[in-house]
């Protein structure tokens, strides 16, 4: 194996592993955004120094700087598609709560029968009749 | 019967059944007091018809799956504090409410937390060849999976006591929640057993019924779907 072809594989199980921890510790959140800004900086000095690009590639065994970019632009998508999958993973289960709980409040809204009848009032029907 | 039934209720989840769902409200109440359907958010009049047929009416404003609206459903029966048992039924009119009615009854005089229906443990009638062989393939695999011996792991058909409705927390709100029902049974120890029973596959059934393609989901969300 390569060097490049190790740090890729590396690369992979890491994104993994990080993406299914805890996404919600303060320290998570805070790794996120100094890594975006980090990637920032990374992208600009890509893009004012070309040729450091290629020299990272060489050291790693890539033929081409391009490549290297390629590569690296993979594992970012693969991070963000599994973080992004997670995450609509909790909003759903939360958007099931909250229609559980709407619906439930709801229903005891609708039978009086449950809790004292208003004063003066005839019940309504509460829906759950005799035979 | 040796046990009153009015200690029972009966949950329906229910998804644009405005066709059928009167029918088989009628039909559940001819022995059952207390039904309550689940309208999953649905685009019919199912709520409607529901309600006329005698049925407590609880609903989604979304749709979320029968998993989801099972669970709704289980919760709504526990917060009434009156219930023995808790009835899970189809709305699509493939099971029989005298299946539902021994199955409560076995429920509470054997002092069990789950029964389930099972349809290899009775008999079936005109069930596809396929429908057949996809069914055996998934009970195999939820077989491995919980490490219960069940013959049938995806009947609609079950009863439960209130310390099994409550334990009954679906991480799958889909169609998934039929195998997660035994890994909860197996995790939290509840105390179960089978009841053969009738499933009658009418057109209607068949129709509204779990596509193959669907297993494909079912198995996805079973092997990674693990987290709350």
């Amino acid at each position: 194996m390569t060097l490049v072809q190790v740090l890729l594989t590396a690369a992979v199980v890491l994104i993994i592993v990080i993406a299914l921890r805890s996404r919600r510790s303060y320290r998570t959140r805070a790794a996120k955004k100094l890594a975006f800004l980090l990637l920032a900086l990374v992208s600009i000095v890509a893009i004012l120094f070309p040729s450091l690009v290629q020299t990272v590639a060489s050291f790693v065994g890539v033929g081409r700087g391009s490549d290297l970019v390629l590569y690296a632009s993979v594992l970012l998508l693969l991070y963000t598609s599994l973080d992004f999958y997670l995450r609509f993973q909790d909003i759903d289960a939360q958007v099931t709560s909250l229609t559980r709980a709407l619906a439930l409040a709801q229903a005891e809204d609708d039978s009086p029968s449950l809790g004292p009848a208003p004063e003066g009032l005839e019940p309504r029907d509460s829906g759950t009749p005799g035979r | 019967m040796t046990h009153a039934l009015d200690r029972v209720c009966v949950v329906i989840p229910a998804y644009n059944e405005a066709a059928v769902i009167a029918d088989v409200i009628r039909d559940v109440r001819r022995l059952f007091d207390h039904v309550v359907c689940i309208d999953d958010g649905s685009l019919d009049e199912t709520s409607v018809k529901a309600r006329e047929a005698g049925a407590v009416v609880v609903r989604h404003p979304l749709n979320r799956g029968q998993g989801a609206a099972l669970q709704t459903g289980l919760e709504w029966a526990l917060q009434q504090q009156s219930f023995e048992a808790i009835v899970t039924f189809d709305a699509d009119g493939q099971h029989r409410p005298e299946d539902a009615a021994r199955m409560a009854d076995f429920l509470i005089e054997r002092g069990l937390d789950v029964v389930l229906g099972s349809r290899f443990a009775g008999a079936a009638y005109d069930m596809p060849r396929l429908k057949r062989l996809l069914l055996k393939a998934a009970t195999l695999y939820t077989r491995v999976a919980s490490g219960i011996p069940v013959t049938d792991t995806h009947n609609g058909l079950r009863a439960l006591s209130p310390r099994g409705a409550a334990a009954m927390k679906f991480n799958h709100r889909g169609m998934a929640h039929a195998s997660e029902v035994l890994q909860l049974i197996s995790a939290n120890q509840l105390s179960w057993a089978e009841y053969p029973v009738e499933v009658r596959y009418t057109e209607h059934s068949l129709a509204k019924g779990q596509s193959l393609w669907n297993s494909v989901n079912i198995l996805w969300d079973l092997t990674w779907k693990k987290h709350p």
